[in-house]
């Protein structure tokens, strides 16, 4: 196999057996990182198919923020009246695997039931990077303004309700 | 490049992605490695969408990825703030435990 | 039977005559009810409406008498078959002789009524007393009226339980409860007779009104020859019953256990009286068979109810007897055709023998008070108030009551300037007409028992006067504080007196006849003829006053001690009322009571085997109720307890956890997806 290829099977093992083990694991701090490595791996992938300034978004935001924050949830909300949070049981196993099964299974046969072609007519790009600024600017602008708004919109949100139980706690 | 990976491969990995993901979000009890899982589906949605968008001149699949990723990191702020709130009133986060939705 | 007039509408007669009617009874219905509540528990309330029911009387008295008779009738039910329509009819006669027993009745109810006043004052369940007296009164006033014989029959039936309420007054008494039991069981038997009478009648003719039977024409004719006898037979025998005649008359006696004015205005002038009276008024359908009957039984009766009269010792049992005696006498004067003079006989008795039972009770409440005074000076001796031997020249210390009780002992025994003798003679002289008309010459049995009678009756009244008036007062003489007590006994109160004047006054000649030996106004209303034998008028009165002499004779003065007291068989057989109780209870009431331990015996048995029947279906029944809970419940349970799993695992749909949601949102996701894809 060429030499691409193999790449993509490693970055994309580096993907998909994080997230096996984040299934699998019942430690909720290794879920965190291994959820980060994961995402990493699918920056990654973003770099093979092409979209370089999404996989540098993805890495800034994803594993910047939101794995952070997740980590900080973690902290926040770990001693509980009965057992501590960090370790975690699963149950519904059974119904799960049948249910992600049957899910990736329809998946399967409905990619596979298409014949795509091999070798695609890709488009060759120095960087996404220009053409995803004018974009934003151009087409998108109004999602780009709406998605600010909502960032906002989150913001505050986030702030008052995790804010509540610091101004009860000061009365 | 010429010589890329052919699309199906993009695919599958999404569909593991996926699916992996499902399994999270039905199996697991506590509520922010559900979210963990949720996290894991989208990134699998957004997987998909780059990987149609190497055709594209418009570039709309990578548009679409990069919003995405943008509400999905708002979506996790406030859901961590709700995650935070319940545990102060239930004192737990075990989601059989908070379970007054219930008829 | 076609001729009937269904309704013939109330006037004012008969309207006030129902109202004397319901008087009584309202006055029982509001006693019964709220007599705690009155003042007097009743006593003046009751007092009042009988009074306004006598007043009512005379009016109507007054209206009727030898005036039309006024009848009314009414349906009380119709039987419509599908080929005639008949109507039971309830009719009410108010001619001559029910309104003379009206006035009759209502007057010696309310003496009676006031006398009780003063004699029952404070004796216990005085409450009751009164209601008694109302229901009496009322039954009594019903039979008169009423023309139908069924009803009369009733209210017959009514007047007997009231009188078993009144003699068994005092029903602590063992002996009162005997004696009301006895009154009610030979009235019941005797009323099986009237039944069977009843029951002729209207096999026969289809009804039961006098009214009626009048109006259809030849109606005695219509009823065959045999059921003709049995039924005047019949109507007798309740007679015989009620009236006390041979051989039912056992429970007179006994009845003076009730109270004295109980006995006064049921033994003396109303009740006993009733089967006088409904003779007269069925007197039609008695034929001269019967009527023979009827004065062959009333002639020995009349004799066998005087003779135990001359040996007994006690007050109210010497009345009784000599009541017995009377109505043997009226039972002649309805036997020889002379039913007017049965009822006047009656009218006249019920008015000097209801004196001499009042007067006999205002001496007994002395002979209480001598007790009384005794106790309270601590010398009490138990001796019987009314035993005529602790009794004696009680004349000098009850003046009033003397006098009362001359005048109508006196009248009793037929003296003329009396009522007595007037009705007396009128029946005598009626029956030896009659005897001397008859085939057979042994009915003058009839009219000579009446003859003995009389000497016998003045013997015994006259016994009884000289015993209990004259001479000294025996106990005093040998218990001597006693005799301080007599020294201190007093007349009588008014309420008791005057009552005794009044019925004193009635039994003279006057209130019937101007003239004391005529027959005045009440016969020649209701008779036929007049009589004017002289000679025959004075043999009685020469009986009654040898009988007088002879008892002065033995009495005063031969003072005959030793007749006081029972030495002789002839002496123990009288006072046992000729051994008829004896009797009685050998032959009868013993087999009865055998024959009742043998049905028992069988009851028994029966009892068994219905218990072993039920305890089969017991067991039956709980086999059966262990199969309805094991088996039929346990299917019913299976069902229930699947559609309840059912249920909870529908319900656990709704958990509240939003993982399930997740889970069965996606699964139906991929069921859709499976579908597009793969069968679309």
């Amino acid at each position: 196999m060429r030499q691409e290829v193999l790449l993509f099977y490693l970055f994309a093992t580096l993907a998909v057996l994080p997230a096996v083990a984040l299934l699998v694991t019942n430690k909720v701090v290794y879920a965190a990182y291994l959820l980060l490595i994961s995402l990493l791996g699918v920056a990654a992938l973003y770099v093979f198919a092409g979209a370089d300034f999404l996989a540098i978004t993805q890495v800034m935001i994803y594993i910047g923020g939101v794995i952070v924050l997740l980590i900080f949830g973690i902290m926040l909300t770990a001693k509980t009246k009965d057992s501590p949070t960090l370790i975690v049981n699963s149950k519904n196993t059974a119904i799960a695997i049948v249910l992600a099964l049957a899910v990736f299974v329809v998946l399967i046969m409905a990619i596979l039931s298409n014949q795509f072609m091999d070798k695609m007519e890709t488009v060759v790009r120095k960087t996404t990077l220009s053409l995803v600024g004018k974009n934003l600017m151009t087409d998108y602008a109004f999602a780009f303004e709406a998605t600010g708004l909502l960032i906002l919109i989150a913001l505050i949100g986030a702030v008052y309700i995790a804010g509540r139980q610091i101004i009860k706690k000061q009365q | 490049m010429i010589n890329n990976i052919p699309i199906v491969h993009f695919l599958i990995v999404s569909a593991l992605l996926f699916a992996i993901g499902v399994a999270v979000v039905i199996t697991k009890r506590n509520a922010v490695v559900v979210l963990m899982g949720i996290e894991l589906i989208l990134n699998a949605a957004n997987l998909n969408l780059v990987a149609f968008s190497q055709s594209d001149n418009a570039l709309q699949g990578q548009m679409f990825a990069l919003f995405v990723i943008v509400i999905a990191a708002a979506e996790a702020a406030v859901a961590l703030a709700i995650i935070v709130n319940v545990y102060n009133h239930y004192k737990t986060i075990n989601l059989d435990k908070v379970n007054q939705l219930k008829d | 039977m076609n001729n009937l007039i269904p309704y013939i509408p109330f006037d004012s007669i008969t309207g006030t005559a129902v109202m004397i009617l319901l008087l009584p009874f309202l006055s029982f219905c509001m006693l019964f009810l709220v007599s705690r509540y009155l003042p007097g528990k009743g006593d003046v309330f009751a007092t009042t409406f009988v009074a306004i029911s006598f007043l009512l009387s005379v009016f109507v008295f007054l209206q009727v008498w030898n005036n039309n008779s006024h009848l009314s009738r009414f349906t009380w039910f119709t039987i419509i078959s599908s080929k005639a329509v008949e109507h039971f009819t309830i009719s009410i006669l108010v001619d001559n002789a029910a309104a003379i027993m009206l006035v009759v009745v209502t007057f010696i109810s309310l003496l009676v009524h006031i006398y009780s006043l003063a004699y029952m004052k404070g004796k216990r369940n005085y409450r009751r007393y009164y209601t008694y007296l109302g229901i009496f009164t009322f039954a009594m006033l019903g039979i008169v009226l009423s023309d139908n014989l069924l009803i009369t029959f009733m209210f017959w039936e009514m007047v007997g339980f009231s009188s078993y309420l009144l003699i068994g007054f005092w029903y602590d008494k063992h002996e009162a409860v005997k004696a009301a039991k006895k009154a009610f069981l030979f009235n019941r038997i005797a009323d099986l007779g009237f039944l069977v009478g009843l029951f002729i009648l209207w096999a026969h003719l289809g009804t039961f009104e006098l009214s009626h039977i009048k109006a259809i024409e030849n109606a005695t004719g219509l009823i065959a020859q045999p059921w003709f006898t049995v039924l005047g037979l019949g109507i007798f025998c309740g007679c015989m019953g009620k009236s006390a005649q041979f051989p039912f008359q056992v429970w007179l006696p006994d009845a003076m256990e009730g109270p004295t004015p109980v006995s006064a205005l049921i033994h003396a002038a109303t009740m006993v009286a009733a089967g006088v009276y409904l003779l007269a008024k069925t007197y039609l359908l008695l034929n001269p068979t019967v009527l023979v009957v009827i004065a062959s039984i009333g002639a020995i009766t009349a004799i066998a109810g005087a003779i135990p009269a001359m040996v007994q010792f006690d007050i109210k049992k010497v009345l009784a007897f000599s009541t017995i005696s009377q109505l043997g006498y009226m039972m002649i004067g309805i036997g020889t055709g002379a039913w007017p003079a049965a009822l006047f006989h009656l009218t006249t008795h019920a008015f000097f023998k209801a004196g001499l039972f009042l007067a006999a009770g205002a001496v007994i409440h002395s002979m209480h008070h001598i007790k009384e005074d005794l106790f309270e000076h601590g010398h009490y001796r138990e001796f019987n108030a009314q035993d005529m031997r602790m009794m004696g020249g009680l004349r000098k210390r009850l003046p009033i009551t003397f006098v009362v009780y001359l005048v109508t002992a006196l009248s009793l025994i037929g003296l003329p300037l009396f009522s007595g003798f007037l009705s007396k003679e009128v029946i005598l002289y009626e029956a030896w007409k009659w005897a001397q008309q008859q085939d057979n010459p042994l009915l003058f049995i009839v009219p000579l028992s009446g003859l003995a009678t009389a000497f016998i009756t003045a013997f015994y009244m006259a016994r009884q006067l000289i015993l209990v008036f004259f001479g000294e007062f025996r106990l005093g003489k040998n218990y001597k504080h006693a005799q301080e007590a007599f020294e201190h006994l007093k007349e009588v109160r008014y309420e008791m007196l005057v009552p005794l004047i009044l019925l004193a006054i009635l039994s003279t000649w006057i209130v019937f006849s101007f003239n004391p030996l005529g027959e005045g106004w009440f016969l020649s209303t209701l008779l036929f003829g007049h009589y004017s034998d002289i000679e025959f008028i004075v043999v009685p009165i020469l009986l009654s006053l040898s009988g007088i002499a002879l008892a002065w004779y033995f009495f005063i003065i031969k003072r005959e001690q030793r007749l006081l007291q029972v030495n002789n068989l002839f002496h123990r057989i009288l006072i046992s009322n000729w051994y008829l109780d004896n009797f009685y209870y050998r032959f009868i009431i013993k087999s009865a009571f055998k024959v009742a331990s043998a049905a028992n015996f069988m009851d028994r048995k029966i009892d068994k085997v219905i218990d072993i029947s039920g305890i089969t279906t017991v067991v039956a029944a709980n086999v059966v109720a262990w199969w309805d809970s094991a088996v039929v419940d346990g299917i019913v349970n299976l069902v229930v307890s699947i559609s309840g799993r059912i249920g909870k695992f529908a319900k656990s749909l709704q958990s509240g956890k939003i993982q399930s949601y997740f889970t069965l949102t996606l699964f139906f996701v991929v069921l859709v997806l499976v579908w597009i894809f793969f069968i679309l």
